[in-house]
């Protein structure tokens, strides 16, 4: 493998858990800075709010404000250490359980809440 | 081999949307009462582009097994695709609405009874639908019941027209009259093909079908005969509205006036195949944004999406097209005219149209996506001459319009 | 104009299609409403226009009370049910739309 082209090849793209099922994009990438050595890609990170922050930071700082007010942990962003990142074709698996992280809280509290309980959704 | 023959309905499922919706109905038949046959070229510019773009938007889903949507954010980042993924959702809303209106009137002709009652018992059929039924079960449904939309092909050769003027029109020429009307008509005609929404769903099909790379020749296939079922059906609504409208002077401004125009050939029974086809096609079209819209949310933003699992094991799939049925169908309750929205929304279509078409444009010459399937210089020469085409139209033709009335 | 001869012929053309029962009475009904309004629009448009010369104008709202009253009449008709008078309209309506017609080309304005 060459080079990594870190916006090309790894921001916005597609981000699989072990059992192949949907968890995000890549929202926002965390390099932490090292004193006397070169800084160091971290982490990956997803959720809304990194999302909103690159848009603008007003929207962004909006967004977490709304997601504190409704459930805290629903707007939290997500971090993935990059040791658990490989790399597919176009998209990036993560060797974790998409149920065991935070990212479907949505998806799962709009299950509880709504959509089970509208008829015929099962 | 059988199952590859019946994945044609996905063509003929995409194709109604683009070409047998409520705005492509309204100005092929106006097209066809103000211009005779003189603007049938604008109709076939128009399916040349969608061919090349339907093809496209398939082939970039077989061979990267990603859609259009996942691939623009991937490929161009979020921020670049802002503007383009807002416009798309504000006129597929629009859309929608128009869609959902369509269908109420077509209720209107058959009961009398006016249209905004029947806006929420439409989106709730239409919601039941996508809440219940499958994928397999929406491209089918549609495209059996969107047959009935050739009454219009048989209808134009029952008034037997002068086939030598219809193929003068194939050629563009310049009006003897009402220049800028003539114009804006063309990008009218234009925009109503050449929406974005039909290559977006239709590479979403692709995935919900299970495409691969053995599927590159059918999807050619699909899309010149799914594009060409729409354009024929298109051209015959035009031909008919050419021959019963224009000796009588009479514009089609309204969908009352256009109800006429299988009456001559049909009687009664011509009335009412007016009404259902443009039900059935507008419900399609309905159909087929709707889940357009859920598509591109969950997209967008990497949410696990298919009409093909339970609503429960994609819950935030689910609620956005619950939502965007819902909001759109409010529009109509309050009595919009479903016609100048659409007319409105094609205008915009237009000139958004270079926006979105040129990122798709790089994506389908991208390595990575396509590999050795990229577009050729064919496809990247039609697809920019004719947006091109489009928007200089556009940006000449609508301002002209409006200064004319 | 073009919007006046046009609903004209829309009327004419919903009210053959009605006398000939191939088109339910709500529908005509309301399209003939429709082309009331719509005459009515023109009228108004036509009086508040100042480019028109006097003599002309007053022959156009002439043409146009035409059409509107025989429209009017072919409403009550089609409310009553009556299939014959409603065929005399039609008839009527064509003579008057065609008045309207060549008017219009020795005004030398748009069809």
């Amino acid at each position: 493998m060459g080079e990594l082209h870190l916006i090309r090849d790894v921001l916005d793209e597609q981000v699989i858990d072990r059992r192949k099922r949907k968890m995000g994009k890549v929202d926002g990438l965390i390099i932490v800075l090292r004193k006397d050595q070169p800084p160091r890609l971290a982490y990956i990170e997803l959720g809304m709010s990194t999302l909103a922050h690159r848009l603008h930071p007003r929207l962004g700082d909006w967004v977490e404000a709304l997601g504190r007010k409704w459930g805290a942990r629903q707007g939290t962003p997500f971090r993935v250490p990059w040791s658990k990142v490989h790399l597919l074709q176009l998209d990036l698996k993560v060797d974790l359980d998409a149920d065991e992280t935070p990212v479907l809280n949505w998806e799962k509290w709009l299950n509880q809440h709504v959509i089970k309980r509208i008829p015929g959704s099962g | 081999m059988r199952k590859k023959a019946f994945e044609i309905t996905l063509g003929i499922v995409t194709s109604i949307g683009g070409f047998l919706d409520v705005g492509a109905i309204a100005t092929a038949a106006q097209a066809g009462a103000a211009f005779g046959f003189q603007l049938v070229w604008a109709i076939l510019l128009g399916t040349i582009c969608v061919i090349f773009l339907v093809e496209m938007s398939g082939r970039l889903a077989a061979v990267s097994k990603h859609t259009l949507v996942d691939a623009l954010r991937e490929r161009f980042g979020v921020n670049f695709c802002l503007v383009p993924f807002t416009a798309e959702l504000f006129v597929d809303v629009l859309v929608l609405a128009a869609e959902i209106g369509g269908v109420c009137l077509a209720l209107q002709l058959i009961t009398g009874i006016s249209f905004p009652w029947w806006a929420l018992p439409v989106a709730f059929l239409l919601w039941l639908l996508l809440w219940k039924g499958t994928f397999e079960i929406i491209e089918n449904g549609t495209s059996f019941f969107g047959l009935i939309t050739l009454c219009f092909v048989v209808a134009a050769f029952v008034l037997h027209p002068l086939w030598k003027l219809f193929g003068a029109g194939v050629l563009p020429s310049l009006p003897t009259h009402d220049k800028a009307h003539y114009w804006f008509i063309a990008v009218a005609i234009l925009g109503a093909l050449i929406s974005p929404y039909l290559f977006y769903f239709y590479s979403s099909g692709a995935i919900e079908d299970k495409w691969g790379k053995g599927h590159l020749v059918v999807n050619r296939a699909i899309a010149g005969l799914g594009m060409g079922f729409g354009s024929l059906v298109s051209l015959g609504v035009l031909v008919v509205s050419a021959l019963v409208f224009q000796p009588r002077g009479l514009q089609v401004d309204a969908y009352e006036q256009a109800a006429l125009m299988l009456t001559e050939s049909f009687g009664y029974w011509g009335f009412i195949f007016f009404a259902v086809s443009l039900g059935i096609a507008c419900f399609g079209a309905a159909l087929e944004v709707s889940l357009n819209l859920a598509y591109g949310t969950a997209q967008a933003l990497g949410w696990n999406w298919s009409e093909n699992e339970h609503p429960t094991q994609d819950a935030r799939f689910s609620a956005s097209y619950t939502v965007f049925v819902f909001a759109a169908s409010l529009l109509m309750v309050i009595g919009i005219d479903p016609l100048k929205l659409t007319l409105f929304t094609m205008a915009l279509t237009a000139v958004i149209l270079p926006l979105v078409i040129i990122p798709f444009l790089i994506l389908m010459n991208d390595e990575r996506y396509l590999g050795k399937h990229r577009n050729g210089w064919i496809s990247n020469g039609v697809i920019l001459f004719i947006i091109g085409l489009a928007f200089v139209l556009a940006i000449v033709a609508i301002p002209l319009e409006i200064i004319g009335g | 104009m073009q919007t006046a001869t046009s609903w004209a012929a829309t009327a004419q053309m919903a009210g053959e299609a009605w006398v000939r029962r191939a088109v339910p009475t709500h529908y005509a009904g309301r399209t003939i409403d429709t082309a009331v309004e719509t005459l009515s629009e023109t009228r108004e448009t036509l009086e508040q226009s100042p480019s028109i010369p006097p003599d002309q104008r007053v022959k156009a709202r002439e043409h146009l009370q035409n059409l509107a009253a025989t429209i009017e009449e072919m409403r009550k008709a089609i409310r009553s049910g009556d299939r014959a008078r409603v065929q005399e309209q039609v008839q009527q309506l064509t003579a008057q739309k065609q008045a309207l017609l060549n008017f219009l080309e020795n005004a030398g304005a748009r069809p």
